[in-house]
């Protein structure tokens, strides 16, 4: 498939006539359609080039999914999917699937159209391009306000006949100039309604001048974490799909690792104001994030067991799906507390609030590039001291504070990456990713198991578990067991590289040296600073973080993303 | 994928034209339909106007090194394509005989497509060869158009006894009376006939109609020019059978009936 704009003064008749030249040019259908445009949130479709209609179709719909370079692929469905496992199998599922993953479909536009399809044939009348003109306007979700549309040529290239496709483009372009669309249908239409694709996504991006005022800088990347927070509430109080509450989430991590990390910008009453109200939001949001991650976790855990045994985990699932219900409705009474509104009001208004001349703070006036490098020098180098002090019997719970530093410097690298060159930095934060997916493994593994202990016993107080169910969970957790030593010795071996001498040499020359007398000073390894128990910018607002939760349900590590975002690990870094 | 053959030892009786029917209803229910025209003469080609050739012919075909799926071409029906004929194909019998399986061999080549189509057509050439029997081993049922004649039923019980050697998978096999013309006082007898049947028959008859005939002439399925016609209705009730029955395992099964 081929799409082309028609330009005002070209009419399609004329367009018809050209091709006549070539094809015998026969009018097949006339057909009047709406179509919904559907992608995910943060545009993962449109991302990847493809546009995905939907429209009534007898008594399901039709799903037509365009790629940008040309191809189409149709499908049927009893109704409009709201995910890409709820089509029905198939190459047309699979393309989606890989892509959507969990994240649901949701209209991006309308659009209704006035077809008129017309067929080139060949010589024995046979049609071997199929050509449809399409007239219409458009709407967004939900508003009135509808917008015409280019009229659109799309040339349908049928199997088996790609070189008589070839001709009748090469006519269309040659012909009346006319260009292949790159922009797709959807990025058409949206641009017909003045509406940008790709307004969300979830990877952190923000470029800061180095020059700029840290506090200034400070307040920059907190407006985007806030803003990151507001585009997915709505998402993630209808429940729409779990990504939107773990959005949420992590934007309010970030945001209080910002507050804790970013020293010496703002002044103590409001790090330690925001700092809790920040810390209470992300307790409020945890439990329904633990029940989205452990019902996440349910193929795998399926797949891991012998398939007799599988349907043994239904009860869990409904427990799961149950108690996910309780604590999102609890959730959304937070989010309807006048604590919640408040917060948000009073962050918004103090990030938009200026800065002031002289605010007597150390790093508040000095530019971002110097602050930036310092704690990220700093950071780094304490994640290196904690691991060196790591060995086979260190327990879990060192390991979560050696994962949970780690997340703290990937969070500064994120905040400051503008500062620095993408090609020094870039392998860096993969070389940091692939230690932490490795340790969020391990306290995955280690996680997992108390958890499931924990719903056994809760399942089996209020008769919910059968004792399949619960002989199924108990398998499982030896398997978790055993991968949990394995991914132990993993990280040792991911450790060793990350600190070895090449990574040292690339943090040092891109990060060290800000900082005074620190500047290339002596070999990495000896620390020059003595590490202070309890020195205030170390903490998290939370204070210590070192111990997981205790008493309740331990909180899973959740899945990291493929992209180089910082991952969204487990619920909160503080007991 | 699902493997139905048009199958048929004595030609003429419509099995052509019950291929590409049934493959154009399958098609538009969204049925992702391949037929695939495996006789040399190359009507059901013909009948969608696409040109009976095919590159490389029956030898590369046998040999496996064709890539069928660029042999494809789509029909003027949207979700339906076919794999035209070859005028080769009429040796693709001594073809086969050249490899090491040659009644695995249609079941082999055809792998590649289980994951692009649904439901896949095999319109047979008459004959019973290396050639049908390879398609047995491929195909999940077997649709038998019989004639209400004697010599009809004839060549079906000599079908049926030469599956009995067919050690295939379970095959289906599916008679259908076709080209009922109720003008003969034979063809009013269908049910004394189908008595002489030792399987179950599919109620739904295809009555001779010059509109069928008339498929050469339009070079089309009979509903894309006559959708309304008692002879389109025909097809949809027979179409509707079959699914049915596939989908109740009903009929006859080489190895047991029913599944």
């Amino acid at each position: 498939m081929s799409l082309f704009v028609l330009e005002p003064e070209i009419s399609a008749d004329v367009v018809l006539r050209g091709l006549g030249e070539a094809f015998v040019v026969e009018p097949r259908d006339q057909a009047r359609r709406r179509f919904t445009y559907l992608d995910t949130f943060d545009w993962r479709l449109q991302a990847a080039g493809l546009s995905l209609a939907v429209s009534p179709s007898g008594r399901g719909v039709r799903l037509l999914l365009l790629s940008d370079d040309g191809r189409s692929q149709e499908a049927r469905a009893p109704q409009t999917p709201r995910f890409a496992s709820d089509l029905p199998p198939g190459p047309f599922r699979e393309s989606l699937e890989s892509l959507s993953s969990i994240r649901r479909f949701l209209p991006r536009a309308h659009a209704d159209w006035r077809e008129e399809l017309f067929a080139l044939l060949n010589e024995d009348e046979k049609t071997v391009v199929r050509l449809l003109v399409r007239r219409g306007d458009a709407s967004l979700p939900g508003k009135r306000q509808r917008a015409p549309v280019p009229v659109q040529l799309h040339l349908e290239s049928l199997k088996g006949y790609e070189a008589e496709f070839r001709k009748a483009a090469s006519l269309v372009r040659k012909a009346f100039g006319l260009r292949p669309q790159d922009r797709g249908d959807l990025g058409m239409i949206l641009g017909a309604l003045g509406r940008t694709p790709g307004d969300y996504s979830s990877t952190f991006q923000i470029d800061l001048d180095p020059e700029l005022r840290s506090d200034e800088a400070a307040r920059s990347i907190h407006r985007c974490l806030l803003a990151a927070m507001l585009a997915n509430q709505d998402g993630m109080i209808q429940d729409l799909d779990p990504e939107f509450l773990h959005d949420f989430r992590v934007a309010v991590r970030r945001t209080r690792s910002a507050l804790a990390q970013v020293t010496g910008v703002f002044p103590d009453p409001v790090l330690r104001h925001f700092g809790e109200e920040f810390r209470w939001l992300g307790e409020r949001t945890g439990p329904t994030r633990d029940m989205d991650v452990y019902l996440l976790k349910i193929p795998g855990y399926q797949k891991a067991l012998p398939e007799g045994v599988r349907d043994q985990l239904d009860p869990l699932v409904r427990f799961l799906s149950k108690k996910k219900r309780k604590e999102h409705g609890r959730l959304l009474r937070s989010m309807g507390s006048k604590r919640y509104a408040r917060l948000l009001d009073d962050w918004g208004a103090f990030l938009r609030s200026p800065a002031g001349p002289d605010p007597g703070l150390p790093n508040a006036g000095r530019p971002i590039r110097l602050v930036a490098s310092e704690r990220i020098w700093k950071v780094y180098r304490k994640v290196l001291k904690r691991g060196r002090r790591t060995d086979r019997k260190t327990s879990p719970e060192t390991l979560h504070q050696l994962r949970i530093d780690c997340k703290k410097l990937r969070y500064l690298m994120t905040f400051f990456q503008s500062l620095y060159p993408p090609e020094a930095l870039k392998p860096l934060i993969k070389e940091l990713k692939n230690l932490q997916d490795t340790l969020g493994d391990f306290n995955d593994l280690y996680v997992q198991r108390a958890a499931l202990l924990g719903f056994a016993g809760e399942m089996l107080a209020t008769g919910a578990a059968p004792p399949a169910t619960l002989m199924a969970m108990g398998q499982l957790m030896g398997q978790l067991e055993t991968r949990q030593s394995v991914e132990g010795d993993a990280f040792r071996e991911r450790f060793q590289r990350f600190a070895g001498e090449k990574n040292r040499r690339r943090f040092r020359s891109l990060f060290a040296g800000a900082e005074e007398g620190v500047s290339a000073v002596g070999p990495v390894t000896a620390p020059t600073e003595l590490h202070t128990a309890g020195g205030h910018e170390e903490r998290t607002p939370a204070g210590p973080d070192a111990s997981l939760p205790s008493g309740a349900t331990p909180a899973p590590t959740e899945p990291e993303r493929p992209e180089a975002t910082p991952g969204a690990p487990e619920g909160e870094e503080g007991p | 994928m699902r493997v139905l053959a048009t199958y048929s030892i004595k030609g003429g009786v419509g099995k052509t034209a019950t291929a590409v029917n049934l493959g154009f209803l399958a098609a538009r229910e969204g049925t992702r339909t391949l037929v695939w025209d495996l006789d040399p003469q190359g009507a059901a080609s013909f009948y969608f106007r696409v040109k009976a050739r095919v590159k490389g012919g029956g030898k590369s075909l046998v040999r496996g090194d064709m890539d069928l799926d660029s042999r494809i071409k789509a029909t003027d029906f949207p979700g339906l394509d076919l794999l035209p004929a070859d005028f080769s194909y009429r040796h693709l019998d001594l073809e086969l005989d050249q490899t090491s399986k040659p009644v695995k061999q249609i079941a082999r080549v055809l792998k590649p497509l289980a994951r692009e189509y649904d439901l896949l057509i095999i319109d047979c050439a008459p004959s019973i060869s290396l050639v049908s029997e390879s398609v047995f081993r491929a195909a999940d049922v077997l649709l038998v158009p019989i004639i209400p004649t004697p010599l009809s039923l004839r060549t079906l019980l000599q079908l049926l006894k030469s599956l009995q050697s067919v050690k295939a998978k379970q095959l289906g096999v599916y008679p259908f009376f076709c080209m009922v013309d109720r003008r003969k006082a034979l063809h009013r007898r269908t049910a004394d006939l189908a008595s002489a049947i030792p399987v179950p028959i599919l109620r739904s008859q295809i009555p001779y109609s010059s509109l069928v005939e008339q498929m050469g002439a339009h070079r089309a399925p009979v509903h894309a020019y006559a959708g309304k016609s008692v002879a389109a209705r025909a097809y949809d009730a027979l179409w509707r059978e079959i699914r049915t029955w596939m989908e109740e395992g009903r009929g006859f099964y080489t190895g047991g009936t029913g599944r």
